[in-house]
């Protein structure tokens, strides 16, 4: 890689020397002036100040002040444009030349900066597409252990669901319906221009739960987190979704299940600004089964369920709820955020740190996070500017034992035959009983004795270079070149000691496992942008290349028959040893051209990338994907229209084949005692696998209402997915089961809608009103194989996924009477989502709702309590479901959830100042996430998937997590 | 002057696109080997890993809980698999309701079985191509060694199969491209003729097959890891096929260049290897969800002194009871299988002195077929020798022996009973419950038909 930078930065130095042309000499005269709020009338810093038509601008000062020299003379016209603030353009006459703007907060974020290219970006109102943002105070408002969990009903076209409600991340975000069927369905996060890894590596408590030993031999039933977690959302200045490929087209065969473009706050020049947040909060289990009570049984019928030992606890008359001693912790969580940031005219820096200790509602699980990062931004000479971005985080996720399993050692495996006349509680002399029940595991025991962490450190650390080139009065050539690093190691240690009552299960009492997991993404780029603006039009044209490599190498040790239950892996009698390494490389390159016209109203995009990557079959082979786009402004429309926007935008982008679909292999890992072997892997790999290819047109209408009161964006686009990434079942017969290989073409249609408003803008009170919207159904249009079930859950008995023509594949179908037919969908009607924000003079509200009906979970929790006969509606219905000839186990599990609630008050400055006279803010504030959830669904919580991150197989409930609801009471303070 | 600039700023930019492409991004699989190595230019080194992966295949689904011995000893009515988070095991097992489309269940003892073939076929193939000069090739007669055993090693893959499948039939011509289309069902007396088609072929290649191995074979094999001692175990097998087709005189043959003995001991044999040792497998019927059927405990015959038959005596244990689906048991086969490491039988001196005593019953001679079964009842059950043995109750006898003496380790009963028509004897635990009489063939392998 180093040679290749080397080189092609050779390349450029030359090049650039016949550019570096003498400087202009065209100045006529000078403006300055102040910018400031138009409600508060404060100053107003850091807002962009630029000459329309020219290249030429400047940035005002901290006291809102600005200085603009060499304007031409004669009537110029003054785009300012500041974060959160609506842009404003505004004339000023030639004999004027001191000026005081004001600015109208954007409310409504109808002008926010977007990116919309790998080194450009444009005003959201000249882009094409439909890109949603999400920016610090979205974020703040409630805490969320991870990243994603602040995205969820904030962007319209996005499904986020977690997959457990376990402590520390494992969420999905799926942008944009179903986009793949098996390959990866996570977008791709780039954080401050870095493609940071995603990635979710298993914790390895299979070994002992033997979840993939039964009907499905997934090894992804393991609760596994998604690392994007990682990124504490309190360092994230904005955080901006491109949703489909038509938008994401310039980030080549990563993208077509969207791009999550991260960036971090930024210092800003001025004296040192320092905040601090301290939060305490206390979690709080949502849900709970409620198991049978067998209250109203005669003591024979209960022995007719669990047997003759049953009858001397039952007839004891005592009952106990299982669940609440498992889940129903209480323990104080906290966490502190502390920043500093600041700087001067060369040097701006940004700083934080946090510490955070939240407790589960599960004895003995929590997540523990400790970050700290520096942003330093320097400006070397007039011309350079050099950005470097760090941070650095640990984690401690205990995340108990959860999901499918296969020895009745997850709670909502083990309790369903576990009566609750039967206590398992610890006793006096430490011991705990073994119920002689089920498979004779006891979850109090488990819980308490066995450990499962996950320790992450993380390292990001990106450097950028930004230099002016060339400018001159209509032109400027710049070079933005960045590299970055993203490291994490992930050490998972698992142990079940021997006094375990499912340990000696096996045989071999006592198991410890030992995962080392490291993960290396390089990042490099280099890329040029011409921008040429006589006037009358500016053209921006940009052209650069990327290099990015992912090294994942996961080594791991299980040892069981511990020798005196000692943890450490080398006292065991059983050790078995493995290593997996994943080695991608990637390298792409581009050129792209942005024309606005018309006064900025017109503007034209046109992209090309190509791309090579040594994950398809052929590493040399360039796949090229191509983006076209145009946007038109109607401004001042009427007096109910402030403006109206119309966009059309069509993009192709890619999804890489995952590692290893190449490869047509023999298993080189098995021994017999000790004598080396090499057998057929069943799976097969296809050497000339392609990325699968979305192609996407969507078209829209946006529209600023009521001067400024009230922005409406609708949009519809159309993905056709060709190329699909499809396992073909081979008879086994063959010595295989399947086969990877490309075709078929999936066809996804959707529409959106986000409507923003504010129904009250006085003095006093601000009330800030959202609602999005969103909906999409999916289809395959074309199958060269014969229809196949997916055999992604455990057998159409119980349900699973078809891959048919004309069908959804995100659809349910399931055996009823022998037949095959559709049972459900795994896909919303539609999602909706609701945010109110209401300033009151000091006071703030602020809640958001989630509504997403329709969709259906497969709940397998509830087959296991039938099983035990111990489901609460049991008596009347439990026979009835399990005599069933038909999937009775996919509910339906739409609903409404109060996801973020918030009331804050602004603590009055001078009152503060009294006692502590450095204070410059201070807020309390109460807030809770998930507070309430309205639900027919049966089980713990509708969010929930049994295969972690799917892109179909998802919505399946066994065993999971449970729910739990947050509470926190924060104190913010800034001096 | 000005002009000129911005030509070359939009040169640079569209150089800078274009100076891309040339970047080497090989990055190899650093996990596995490729199958191409192995077909294409084969070394002795990898077709010798190759032909000791058999053995690896071999014991692939047999030792699982959802493997060969558990689910043939569940429908046979040995076992019982009482596991809470799986009712199928005894629902779809118990009353003849295979789900075709679930791997472990109707689905089960397929794939490992046609993988192990295909890997047999490769090293036929690789054979072929290999270079008959040591260091990096074999000589003749170790790559006729090594085809003998390829060829019984396949040959026995199928039988279990057949096993499985019985009259559903089972593709035998599968040594051909992933693209061709899935090979034709054979009958199950076709699949019987390419076992011992396969066995004979194997026979010869063994006798020509020198001193020894050119690859180490596990020490399930110890005793019979030369090509000639090999040879007994092919013969074993034979003689095993040729029961099962009543061909009892060349059974007969077969067992006599075996290793059946009355004077050797009765666990003497060929036997699937676990260890724990790291990338080995460990014998999964260490399980604690596999229960004794009752019927065992309640058939055995009783010992002189009263106890029952020592074979229920040191193949069982009793545990706490467990309760599922009306289904109770508190017996396990914990002394059988009663580590990690226990090897699992393939075949034993003890199956051949009572295949044996079938052959003589079913040619009529009932005399010497009398003596083995009554050295089985009094040497491995300790029970009294029968004197009343005859024509008449001879098949009874050794049907309760070959019970007794081959209890689960391999679907024997049920094997056994199926042959003659029996199935009807097994007992039946509840209302509704019916007996499997053969695995259908997996959806997988219908669907693309």
């Amino acid at each position: 890689m180093e040679r290749v930078l080397r080189s092609h930065l050779a390349f450029l130095s030359l090049l650039f020397i016949a550019l570096l042309a003498p400087a202009n000499l065209a100045a006529q005269r000078t403006i300055s002036g102040t910018v400031v709020d138009r409600d508060t009338r404060d100053p107003v810093p850091f807002v962009q100040i630029g000459v329309v038509g020219t290249t030429m601008g400047t940035v005002a000062e901290g006291d809102g002040r600005f200085v603009l020299t060499g304007v031409p003379d004669g009537t110029v016209t003054l785009r300012l444009q500041g974060l959160g603030y609506r842009t404003l353009d505004i004339p000023v006459p030639a004999s004027q030349d001191e000026i005081e703007i004001a600015l109208t907060t954007d409310y409504l974020k109808a002008d926010e900066i977007i990116v919309t290219g790998r080194a450009t970006s444009l005003a959201r109102r000249n882009a094409a597409n439909s890109v949603a943002t999400v920016n610090a105070a979205e974020i703040e408002r409630v805490p969320a252990q991870s990243v994603e969990k602040q995205i969820q009903g904030k962007v319209a076209g996005a499904d986020i669901q977690k997959n457990s409600g376990a402590p520390g991340g494992g969420i999905q975000v799926n942008l944009r319906g179903v986009s793949s069927i098996n390959a990866a369905s996570e977008p791709l996060y780039v954080v401050d221009g870095i493609i940071v890894s995603n990635a979710a590596v298993v914790n390895n408590q299979d070994v002992v739960l033997q979840s993939s030993g039964g009907s499905n031999p997934s090894v992804l039933q393991q609760d596994q987190v998604n690392r994007i977690s990682d990124i504490p959302p309190e360092d994230i200045e904005s955080i901006e979704i491109l949703k489909g490929a038509s938008a994401s087209a310039i980030y080549g065969s990563k993208a077509s299940n969207g791009v999550v473009i991260i960036t971090t706050k930024r210092g800003r020049p001025g004296p040192p600004r320092v905040d601090i947040t301290q939060r305490f909060g206390v979690f709080d289990l949502s849900n709970k089964l409620e198991y049978r009570t067998f209250s109203n049984n005669t003591v024979d019928e209960v022995v007719e369920v669990f047997g003759e030992l049953a009858r001397e606890p039952f007839l004891q008359g005592r009952f106990f709820d299982h669940e609440e001693q498992l889940a129903g912790q209480h323990d104080l969580s906290s966490e502190t955020i502390v920043s500093v940031s600041g700087g001067d005219d060369n040097t701006t820096y940004y700083a934080s740190g946090a510490i955070k200790n939240n407790e589960g509602v599960v004895i003995n699980t929590g997540y523990e996070l400790q970050s700290m990062r520096v942003n330093v931004e320097q400006q070397l000479g007039s011309r350079v500017t050099v950005g470097v971005n760090t941070s650095v985080i640990h984690s401690l996720a205990q995340r108990g034992l959860f999901n499918n399993d296969n020895f009745l050692v997850t709670p909502y495996f083990a309790l369903p035959f576990i009566p609750r006349f039967f206590d398992l509680s610890q006793r006096a002399d430490g011991s705990f009983p073994e119920p002689p029940f089920g498979g004779g595991t006891n979850p109090l025991q488990t819980f308490t004795l066995a450990e499962n962490e996950e320790d992450v450190w993380r390292i990001l650390g990106a450097v950028e270079l930004g230099w002016d080139i060339w400018r001159q009065d209509d032109d400027a050539l710049q070079l933005l070149a960045s590299g970055g690093v993203d490291w994490f190691r992930q050490k998972n240690d698992l142990l079940f000691p021997p006094e375990l009552f499912f340990e000696p299960a096996d045989g071999q009492p006592g198991t410890s496992l030992v995962s080392d997991s490291d993960n290396l993404n390089l990042n490099s780029s280099i890329n040029l942008v011409y921008t040429h603006s006589p006037g009358s039009y500016t053209s921006r044209t940009s052209g650069g290349f990327q290099y990015e490599e992912r090294d994942l190498n996961i080594a791991r040790i299980v040892a069981q028959n511990l020798i005196a239950g000692e943890p450490n892996v080398s006292s065991g009698t059983n050790i078995q040893v493995d290593e997996r390494r994943e080695l991608v490389k990637d390298f792409g390159f581009y050129g792209q051209e942005e024309l606005l016209m018309l006064d900025e109203r017109l503007t034209l995009t046109g992209a090309i990338r190509g791309e090579q990557s040594s994950a398809n079959g052929d590493d040399e082979e360039i796949f090229w994907y191509p983006k076209a786009s145009a946007s038109l402004r109607f401004p001042e429309v009427s007096d109910v229209f402030d403006e109206i926007k119309v966009r059309i935008a069509y993009g192709e982008s890619g999804n890489q084949p995952l590692f290893g679909q190449k490869f047509v292999t023999l298993n080189a890992t098995q021994n017999i005692a000790g004598n080396p072997g090499l057998t057929v892997n069943p799976q097969v790999g296809d050497p000339n696998i392609t990325p699968e290819r979305t192609r996407e047109i969507e078209f829209g209408v946006d529209m600023n209402l009521f001067d400024g009161n009230a922005v409406l964006d609708a949009t519809f686009y159309q993905q056709n997915i060709t190329d699909l990434l499809l396992e073909r079942q081979i008879a086994p017969s063959s010595g295989f089961t399947s086969q990877f290989f490309n075709g078929g073409e999936l066809r996804v249609r959707g529409f959106e809608l986000a409507f923003g408003v504010t129904p009250v803008r006085t003095d006093d009170v601000l009330w800030v009103s959202r609602t999005l919207f969103s909906t999409d159904r999916a289809e395959i249009t074309e199958l060269p194989v014969p229809d196949f079930v997916l055999n992604a859950v455990f057998g159409a008995g119980l349900g699973d996924f078809q891959i048919a023509e004309g069908e959804d594949p995100t659809k349910w179908v399931g055996l009823v009477d022998g037949e095959l037919e559709i049972v459900g969908d795994t896909n919303p009607d539609f999602k909706m989502s609701f945010s109110n924000d209401v300033s009151w003079g000091n006071w703030n509200f602020y809640t958001l709702f989630d509504w997403a009906p329709g969709a259906d979970v497969l709940n397998l929790t509830k087959f296991l309590s039938d099983l035990g006969q111990t489901t609460n509606d049991f008596e009347a219905n439990g026979a009835d479901r399990l005599a069933a000839t038909s999937p009775v186990y996919i509910e339906d599990a739409g609903f409404v959830k109060l996801r973020e609630l918030r009331v804050s008050y602004e603590v009055p400055i001078d009152w503060v100042q009294t006692w502590w006279p450095w204070a410059q803010r201070a807020r309390l504030s109460f807030s809770g996430r998930d507070l309430l959830t309205f639900t027919d669904y049966d089980g713990l919580d509708p969010e929930v998937s049994n295969f972690g991150n799917q892109p179909i197989a998802r919505n399946v409930d066994t065993s999971p997590y449970p729910p739990s609801r947050s509470y926190w009471f924060s104190v913010d303070l800034g001096f | 002057m000005k002009q000129a600039n911005r030509i070359l700023a939009l040169l640079a930019v569209v150089s800078i696109t274009i100076a891309g492409a040339c970047t080497n991004l090989t990055a190899p699989d650093f996990n596995n080997p490729g199958v191409d190595q192995l077909e294409g230019a084969p070394t002795r080194a990898a077709v010798a890993a190759a032909a000791t992966g058999l053995l690896i295949g071999a014991r692939d689904g047999i030792s699982e809980f959802n493997g060969y011995v558990s689910h043939t000893g569940v429908v046979g009515r040995e076992a019982y698999n009482l596991r809470g988070d799986d009712a199928r095991f005894v629902t779809q097992l118990l009353t003849n309701t295979l789900d075709p489309g679930a791997r472990a269940l109707g689905g089960a003892m397929w794939t490992e079985r046609y993988a192990n073939i295909r890997s047999s076929n490769i090293v036929l193939n690789a054979l072929d191509a290999l270079s008959d000069v040591p260091p990096d090739g074999m000589t003749p007669a170790e790559k006729e060694a090594t085809r003998g055993f390829a060829k019984t090693m396949q040959a026995h893959d199928l039988l279990l199969v057949i096993n499985s499948r019985d009259t559903n039939g089972a593709p035998i011509d599968v040594d051909q491209s992933l693209d061709a289309p899935p090979a034709p069902i054979a009958s199950k007396d076709q699949v019987f003729q390419r076992i011992v088609d396969l066995l004979e072929d194997a026979r010869g290649d063994l006798q020509a097959g020198g001193d020894a191995f050119p690859f180490p074979l596990s020490p399930g094999f110890d005793g019979f890891d030369t090509p000639a001692s090999f040879l007994q175990f092919n013969r074993a097998l034979l003689a095993r096929v040729e029961v099962y087709r009543m061909n009892f005189g060349a059974a007969l043959t077969a067992l006599g260049e075996s290793f059946v003995s009355t004077a050797a001991p009765l666990d003497m044999g060929v036997y699937h290897t676990f260890t724990t040792g790291s990338g080995d497998q460990t014998n999964g019927l260490v399980d604690q969800n596999l229960f004794v059927h009752p019927a065992v405990e309640t058939d055995a015959e009783l010992q002189p002194g009263g106890q029952p038959d020592q074979r229920f005596l040191d193949k069982t244990n009793e545990v706490t009871v467990r309760r599922l689906q009306d289904l109770e048991s508190d017996l396990q086969f914990q002394p059988l299988w009663s580590s990690p490491s226990t090897p699992v039988p393939i075949i034993r001196n003890e199956e051949l002195i009572l295949l044996r005593a079938e052959a003589n019953i079913g040619l009529g001679n009932i005399g010497p077929a009398a003596d083995d079964i009554n050295f089985i009842r009094v040497n491995s059950g300790g029970l009294d020798a029968r004197g009343d043995i005859d024509a008449g109750n001879a098949l009874d006898e050794l049907l309760d022996q070959k019970r007794y003496s081959l209890l689960f380790e391999g679907g024997h009963r049920w094997i056994d009973l199926r042959r003659y028509g029996r199935l009807g004897e097994l007992p039946l635990d509840r209302a509704g419950d019916a007996i499997v009489e053969a695995w259908p063939l997996p959806i997988a392998e219908t669907l693309p038909r």
